[in-house]
């Protein structure tokens, strides 16, 4: 692990396809499922916590030691207290990642290689995996820098192919339900917006740190523009059965046919969709590895890839084991989890340092 | 493990008897080796040694004849007056046999003197050289037709009459123990980095070896990652193109006995341009850019494309299409990747013999391989036609790169994609290319990462790279890295090569 | 997790180890970690292997948090 820096402008494209990489495909359904016609609003009314986080995320930050989040644990907690709070956030990171593992998986073996045995498919994108992150964050966002865009204009691309077959009026009437669907999709959303305090593990590697603010800012509006163009394109596409299929977004691509030529492009959609869980995965991958080499004191990190390479694999199985558990989790327990762990724990963390420090300033 | 070498410390005699003996040692067995005596003024006593081939020998005799008509005046003062009359032709001394050694090799001819304990060293060197000519490998439609040959002096001069500034500076080394090699770095002093001559020069001096024979040894040494498929210097025969590049503020390296220099830093997209692209008006420069960059991609996925499409997703093809393939491919025993990797190593092996094929049989054997076997192999039904039109197009595509040493990378890396995309298919295909541009973006030359200006981002640049920038817009001088502080020195390696033998 | 996979993936863990020898040179510290990850990974395969429906902190999360399954419920 070739310890480079990066800058601010490279983070938010990273951080940018690591919200959407699973939230395009996914969330349609979810929302449908929870807000019905109204759950084109629910990525803008998120957007707030998606701001909410990256302030939250600069501000800890800001009275971290070494900018590093897991020495501001052990300041605030303790020595051993805040190693093993440090060891649960990371295990937290690897709860969430082994889910989104697991999703890749089963995306790939239902829709497209039904024969292959899911192992090969996910050691196959964990080894890619654990040579980017063995080759460095700098490496890691040039990559980013080459295919973010193309994943990005290939979304578009889909969606614009689309217009012809779209019908607008699916989304009227507006608020036939009230409010408290949208609230519910809305909280479902955030908890894929609130995966942006990964960065927590990152910003000690950026190198113009003050800039990150704005450039964090714009990546969330870029997610949540993203976002409802592909919420708006899957349910003006598919009413209110979005919420019955897993992947809206590749039955969508389905009804694209021109000229009898450009048909079937659902194999050009899972393209798309596995570079951008390539970036995904390497990122919680690169957290994980960095956590573990600040909480354990490693000296080399790049003894840790591999072992972490194993232990994602093996975990995959023991906490994601198959598309039912993983379904429900995502649509119930899993937002309060993903939120809980991301969200409440560094803000208490924060208010607890906050006190600490006030305090230490009152007494001299 | 040698015999009782010469001794190349010993001081050479004063005496002409003992100092022809020893002459006679130095080069024994060497029988391209000549002495020629004269007396000088008629009395004192010398002998000039050269090699055979390398010395102008009419001029030698000249020298010779005019020696013999000095006066040399009285023998207390002979020793003076000798050598005022022989440095009057502007020639050097050489004091030890191994400096003697250099000077001959290099042509010159060495005169020794009665009562001198060193040599005098004429500069008569000419030998026959290649006449400058079209380069090979590199001909363009407009532009200049020389070509670097063997000669390092020809190529420092048709450098230096394209870049006539005095801030062209050339340094000179000498690379290995055995051949000795002339090498030349050559760079513009206001615009090249002083870090990236520093780095360049280390490095260069680090390589010991026995000997060197062409530029290619010697990029294997410095080269920052020497197992990565991807060149990271320029070689090129042609003096516009190092010309250019040194205004670019990169470096030339020359070696000697080699008419391929060497360019350094460079990035991908250097390796997809052609000096042609300058010359020609710029609209239309920036279309053939741009086909060029879609063949770069053509030539490294169409093969696997094919076979992931044809294995695991015939959805994607349109349906005629399919139906006309499927037809040709009903008597095919292989699956698409097996005939696929048939016919690529087939190519490969044809485009291969090709190169080492004597020009009058050429014509006719490219007629056969591609009309009749071609043609017979898909009647005997072992490949089918679009698997032919599918190598033909990768091959075309291949040759479209203007670089040999990109071409070759490219066509390597070919294979393993092939392999993914018949594993995993379309899947399998985007891993391998997802690995390729990882390796890719880790990649250095010089300390200059391969992908610049795309990533990191240097949005200034990208003008050369999407287009070719008509010359009033492009008057900027190209920055390498983006706050001009980034030549990273690259892992020093100790003492690569090897050494001889010690005794 | 069939055991077929298991021994696969476990062998060829072992094989590039014993051909890459890289892994010696770490300090004590580093070693100990590298080996406590695999050797947790090795023990969660086992498990995996003997009962493939191993509870899991998925499980678990979702039992702890059952009762506020009716508030994102549609």
């Amino acid at each position: 692990m070739v310890q480079g820096r990066i800058s601010a402008f490279q983070l938010s494209i990273l951080m940018f396809q690591l919200i959407l990489s699973s939230s395009v495909l996914l969330m349609p359904s979810i929302s449908t499922a929870l807000s019905g016609k109204d759950m084109w609003m629910t990525p803008i009314l998120s957007s707030a916590l998606g701001f909410f986080t990256i302030w939250m995320v600069l501000k800890i930050h800001e009275i971290s030691p070494n900018g590093s989040f897991l020495e501001l644990l052990e300041t605030t907690c303790g020595r051993w207290v805040g190693k093993c709070f440090s060891l649960a956030f990371i295990l937290f990171q690897i709860h969430i990642v082994a889910i989104t593992i697991r999703d890749y998986g089963e995306f790939i073996v239902t829709n497209f290689f039904l024969k292959t045995p899911v192992q090969v498919i996910i050691g196959a994108m964990l080894l890619l995996c654990a040579w980017v992150v063995k080759s460095g964050i700098e490496v890691m966002a040039r990559t980013g820098q080459i295919f973010i865009p193309v994943i990005t204009l290939c979304t578009l691309v889909i969606c614009i192919l689309l217009i012809p077959e779209l019908d607008p009026t699916e989304i009227l009437p507006i608020f036939e339900r009230g409010a408290a669907p949208i609230a519910k999709g809305t909280v479902v959303v955030a908890g894929w917006f609130c995966q942006l305090s990964l960065i927590l593990f990152i910003l000690p590697l950026v190198k113009d740190v003050k800039e990150v603010r704005k450039w964090g800012y714009l990546a969330v509006t870029g997610i949540m523009l993203m976002m409802l163009i592909a919420n708006l394109t899957a349910f003006l596409l598919m009413g209110e059965s979005t919420a019955f299929f897993n992947y809206p977004l590749l039955t969508a691509s389905r009804y694209i046919a021109y000229a009898e030529f450009f048909e079937h492009v659902e194999a050009v959609v899972m393209m798309v969709w596995v570079l951008g869980e390539f970036f995904k995965i390497s990122f919680y991958y690169y957290a994980i590895c960095k956590g573990l080499e600040e909480t354990c004191r490693v000296s080399k990190p790049e003894a840790l890839v591999l072992p972490v390479c194993v232990l994602l694999f093996t975990s995959t199985f023991w906490l994601a084991k198959d598309f039912q558990t993983v379904g429900d989790f995502i649509a119930v327990s899993g937002t309060l989890y993903i939120l809980a762990g991301n969200l409440i724990f560094p803000l208490c963390i924060f208010f607890v340092a906050r006190m600490k420090l006030r305090f230490k300033m009152n007494q001299t | 493990m040698n015999a009782i070498a010469f001794d190349h410390d010993q001081t050479i005699s004063p005496h002409i008897e003992k100092s022809r003996v020893q002459m006679e040692a130095l080069l024994k067995d060497c029988s391209d080796a000549a002495y020629l005596e004269c007396k000088l003024g008629g009395q004192v006593k010398g002998i000039f040694c050269y090699f055979n081939g390398l010395t102008n020998e009419e001029r030698l005799n000249e020298i010779r004849f005019e020696m013999s008509d000095w006066d040399i005046g009285n023998a207390e003062k002979w020793l003076e007056s000798v050598e005022q009359e022989v440095t009057s032709f502007s020639c050097t001394r050489m004091e030890s046999f191994t400096d003697m050694m250099d000077q001959m090799t290099l042509g010159n001819s060495i005169l020794l003197v009665d009562g001198f304990d060193f040599g005098f060293v004429f500069s008569l060197s000419d030998w026959r050289k290649r006449a400058i000519e079209d380069p090979v490998a590199e001909s363009v439609i407009r532009g200049p037709r020389e070509g670097f040959t063997e000669s390092l002096d020809d190529n420092m001069a048709m450098l230096r009459r394209r870049i006539r500034k005095s801030s062209l500076k050339m340094k000179g080394m000498v690379i290995g123990d055995f051949t000795k090699t002339r090498i030349v770095i050559g760079y513009i002093e206001e615009l090249a980095a002083p870090e990236l001559i520093k780095e360049i020069e280390e490095r260069l001096s680090a390589i010991k070896v026995d000997g060197i024979l062409e530029s290619g040894n010697i990029e294997e040494y410095i080269e920052d990652e020497p197992y990565s498929p991807f060149p990271q210097m320029i070689s090129t025969e042609r003096p516009d193109t190092v010309a250019a590049g040194l205004l670019e503020g990169r470096a030339v390296i020359f070696t000697d006995n080699t008419p391929f220099a060497l360019v350094a830093p460079i990035s991908l997209f250097s390796l997809l341009q052609s000096p042609e692209d300058y010359y020609q008006r710029f609209l239309i420069s920036t279309f053939i850019r741009w086909l060029r960059y879609l063949f770069f991609l053509v030539a490294l996925l169409v093969p696997s494309a094919y076979v992931a499409l044809l294995t695991y997703h015939q959805e994607m093809i349109p349906s005629a299409l399919l139906l006309s393939i499927a037809k040709s491919r009903e008597s095919i025993p292989f699956p698409a990747l097996v005939e696929a990797f048939i016919m690529e190593t087939m190519f490969e092996a044809l485009r291969e013999a090709g190169v080492r094929l004597p020009k009058q049989v050429g014509a006719a054997v490219s007629i056969v391989g591609a009309l009749v076997i071609g043609q017979a192999a898909t009647s005997a039904g072992l490949v089918s036609s679009p698997m032919v039109m599918v190598v033909a197009i990768t091959g075309i595509a291949s040759f479209l790169l203007p670089h040999y040493s990109i071409g070759i990378s490219i066509r390597l890396l070919r294979f393993p994609i092939m392999l993914m995309a018949g594993v995993l298919g379309l899947l399998g295909l985007l891993l391998g290319v997802i690995g390729i541009v990882i390796h890719l973006s880790g990649l250095r030359s010089f300390g200059v990462p391969y992908l610049s200006p795309i990533a990191p981002m240097m949005v200034g640049e990208w003008k050369d790279v999407v287009m070719r920038p008509p010359g009033w817009v492009s008057r900027q001088r190209p920055k390498f890295t983006r706050s001009g502080g980034g030549f990273r020195k690259g892992a020093r390696r100790k003492n690569i090569g090897t050494a001889s033998n010690k005794e | 997790m069939p055991w077929t996979t298991i021994a696969i993936v476990w062998g060829t863990i072992g094989v590039y180890g014993l051909v890459n020898q890289s892994w010696k040179k770490h300090t004590r510290h580093d070693k100990l970690l590298i080996f406590s990850l695999l050797g947790l990974s090795l023990l969660l395969s086992v498990c995996l292997g003997i009962n493939p429906k191993l509870p899991g902190l998925t499980e678990g999360v979702n039992a702890l948090l059952s009762p506020f399954k009716s508030w994102l419920t549609p």
